[in-house]
């Protein structure tokens, strides 16, 4: 007999999985989370991942599956906000995480490419979902995780050919409906690589109005041996909505993982990764960028699982907190005995820019073999003193002096992005963020345009 | 234009200048030589009003305006400009955007209108030239992966576009090699007017071969112990700052 923990189940109390028309593998994955979210407690600051996070308030909202009508009457002109001026590239979007073939394009892919739904996936190849569906997802505690599992609503399944180079991205773009209710917006997502193949991932979370959503998502990836997976993920969801998110990645043999996370969204957002180097010659690269303001929270959780030798990682997050924000950053280095040869380094840096706002930062290394080079550290600043005085000296006043540093300061994060249309929104939004008082957003556009 | 009158000066508690006193009229050039340690650069800085400086005692007047009392960013609009010796790297500001900034706060502040991005960019080509300077530096963030060289050139294109009353100039030979030298020294020399002045700071005599001072003092010890022209220079060259030390401690 399984205990139930009543707060978790009160919760879920008005959510369903949408459809019914599903393989049986996913109805026994849906089963198997239901029974773990059932006797997982609801997250709450006394439990050690959740520490910083208060999550009260939403816990006494009952989030909403949802409807059918939520993606109706949706144009092509709703999404061109996140089209990020019409890039090219293959897009798939999710409205409440349910697929919209008549918003996405994805007709023009390879061959030998699937990009699909999760559930029409699961209809046409349910071998793969059942060896890939949940099994980068290894956590085994996290209560959002499960939630997801057993309410997700459908999701992008895309599995890349071995061999297969692309220049054209691929945009997996979500999107939020609100309604009068707190809708659940939940997505889950199987990314398979092939050997040799090398392709850009974008994951775009968005929201089409200024209600609240509940977003859950769940991205698994499994990066092919001697594949180069390069993963933007962009979290811009108005600011009364909550996100959260867990990447899971596998890193095998000579493989390459480059993820981007940019947070600029949400009230409260949580972003977990987890990335296991699970072969020689693996490289895990994680950047992230959180930058809030208001009363935003962002808290990030991530772990990085050397569990072989001669692998490497490197990790940079950055925020920055304005307001009365919080940033979190919580990052684990776990080095198994046997993953002789790691190399691993980890930077945590703050930029607070008001009284009111606050960062904490908790830094892990856990090391269990002997013949590594790791390293790791966390700074919680102001701005250089140093680069100031230059701005000054220069005739900038110290205003303008600082909102120019704090926009550079983002920036180096925003440059680990390969895609020039996706930077370009980006620097747009940071320079109005941070940018106001220099220069019109004109003179901002004409400049980045002769640098593209 | 500038009168420096004992200025005595510490940075966490050690005292680095110990009276030191300067006059400088338009159209000068004066050079300011020392060993390392002598506190050339931190003069420069306290002039251009770097933190963490305590003026103990003197005052610098400039233009008939105390200066120790105006905040960095107002020196530098009553005409005050430091080419520093390590330039800041500013990634995701562009070398444009970071100058046009600073030319217009500059301009409100002697009442001329802002120029446009086509003006400005105008303006900026034309003074790319004096130093011989790669346009494509201009689109770049400023100083990021810049060499050296590249980066002394980026200090005096920013002299030439905001046309300070007097330019300090402190270590801008340090990295250079000859070719280099000799451009940034025309690019400063072509700058030179009647009403303009010059104070470079440097612990070698080289520069000074292209960018012919009027005026040489050396400091030594947080005071200057010799003042002269040109020839001190190259005497200095020649006998090393020995002689100085020696006869520093023999006045003591």
């Amino acid at each position: 007999m399984i205990k139930t923990d009543p707060e978790s189940a009160a919760f879920c109390q008005h959510l369903h999985p949408l459809f019914h028309d599903q393989s049986s593998h996913i109805r026994n994955f849906r089963q198997q989370s239901l029974e773990m979210l059932q006797s997982s407690p609801f997250p709450a600051l006394k439990h050690e991942e959740w520490k910083y996070t208060d999550l009260s308030e939403l816990a006494k909202q009952l989030p909403v599956s949802p409807v059918l009508s939520d993606f109706q009457n949706l144009s092509v002109n709703d999404v061109y906000p996140y089209s990020f001026n019409q890039m090219k590239s293959h897009v798939m979007v999710f409205v409440n995480g349910h697929f919209t073939p008549q918003l996405s394009n994805i007709n023009k892919l390879g061959r030998n490419i699937v990009a699909e739904n999760l559930f029409s996936a699961a209809k046409r190849n349910p071998e793969d979902i059942k060896l890939y569906l949940g099994k980068a997802d290894k956590k085994g505690n996290d209560y959002f995780s499960y939630l997801n599992g057993a309410f997700f609503t459908d999701g992008a399944y895309i599995r890349i050919p071995d061999n297969y180079q692309s220049e054209i991205p691929i945009h997996l773009l979500f999107l939020t409906k609100g309604n009068g209710e707190l809708r659940y917006s939940a997505a889950r997502n199987l990314i398979i690589m092939g050997k040799n193949s090398s392709v850009t991932l974008v994951e775009t979370y968005g929201s089409l109005d200024d209600r609240p959503v509940l977003t859950n998502s769940v991205t698994e990836v499994f990066n092919g041996e001697n594949s180069l997976l390069r993963h933007h993920i962009l979290q811009l969801q108005n600011e009364r909505s909550h996100y959260f998110g867990s990447t899971n990645i596998t890193i095998p043999a000579n493989s390459r993982y480059q993820n981007t996370w940019v947070s600029l969204g949400s009230k409260i957002s949580r972003n977990d990764v987890d990335a296991a180097l699970t072969g020689a010659g693996s490289y895990c690269q994680l950047y992230g960028l959180y930058a809030g303001r208001h009363d935003q929270l962002m808290d990030n959780r991530t772990v990085i699982s050397h569990r072989s030798p001669h692998a490497t990682s490197n990790q940079v997050y950055k925020g920055i907190l304005d307001g009365f924000s919080r940033g979190i950053f919580n990052g684990k280095i776990l080095v198994e005995q046997k993953a002789q040869k790691t190399e691993a380094h980890q930077l945590n840096r703050s930029l607070i820019l008001s009284d009111k706002a606050h960062a904490d930062s908790k830094p892990q290394l856990k090391i269990f073999a002997d013949d590594v080079k790791c390293s790791h550290g966390a700074t919680v600043g102001q701005l250089d003193k140093n680069a100031m005085f230059y701005l000054q000296s220069r005739g900038v006043s110290k205003e303008i002096a600082r909102s120019m540093l704090t926009f550079a300061f983002a920036n180096d994060v925003v440059d680990s992005i390969i895609l020039g249309p996706v930077r370009f929104y980006l620097y747009k939004k940071l320079f109005n963020r941070f940018g106001r008082d220099w220069g019109s957003e004109e003179d901002f556009e004409s400049l980045y345009k002769q640098e593209e | 234009m500038l009168s420096i009158r004992n200025l005595k000066a510490s940075i966490e508690g050690n005292h680095i200048l110990k009276g030191i006193n300067l006059e400088i009229h338009p159209g000068e050039v004066h050079a300011i030589m020392g060993p390392n340690g002598s506190g050339k650069s931190t003069l420069a800085h306290i002039l251009a009003g770097k933190e963490g400086y305590i003026v103990e005692d003197g005052e610098v007047i400039f233009e008939g305006k105390n200066l120790l009392e105006l905040a960095p960013e107002e020196r530098a609009r009553e005409g005050v400009f430091l080419a520093f010796q390590y330039p800041i790297e500013i990634p995701g500001v562009s070398n444009t955007t970071f100058l046009k900034t600073a030319l217009n706060e500059i301009r409100k502040h002697r009442g001329l209108s802002e120029l446009d991005a086509m003006d400005f960019l105008t303006l900026v080509r034309k003074r790319m030239k004096l130093v011989d300077m790669d346009p494509s530096l201009l689109g770049r963030p400023v100083n990021e992966g810049f060499s050296g060289g590249e980066k002394k050139r980026n200090e005096i294109l920013q002299m030439a576009v905001l046309e300070p009353r007097l330019a300090i100039l402190d270590e801008t030979d340090s990295g250079l090699d000859i070719d280099a030298l000799k451009t940034v020294a025309n690019g400063v020399n072509s700058l030179k007017n009647k009403d303009n002045a010059t104070l470079v700071v440097t612990h070698y005599q080289r520069l000074l071969d292209y960018l012919v001072p009027d005026y040489v003092h050396v400091l030594f010890d947080g005071r200057i112990v010799e003042s002269g022209d040109k020839t001190l220079a190259l005497e200095l060259e020649r006998k090393g700052y020995d002689w100085i030390k020696t006869k520093a401690g023999d006045s003591k």
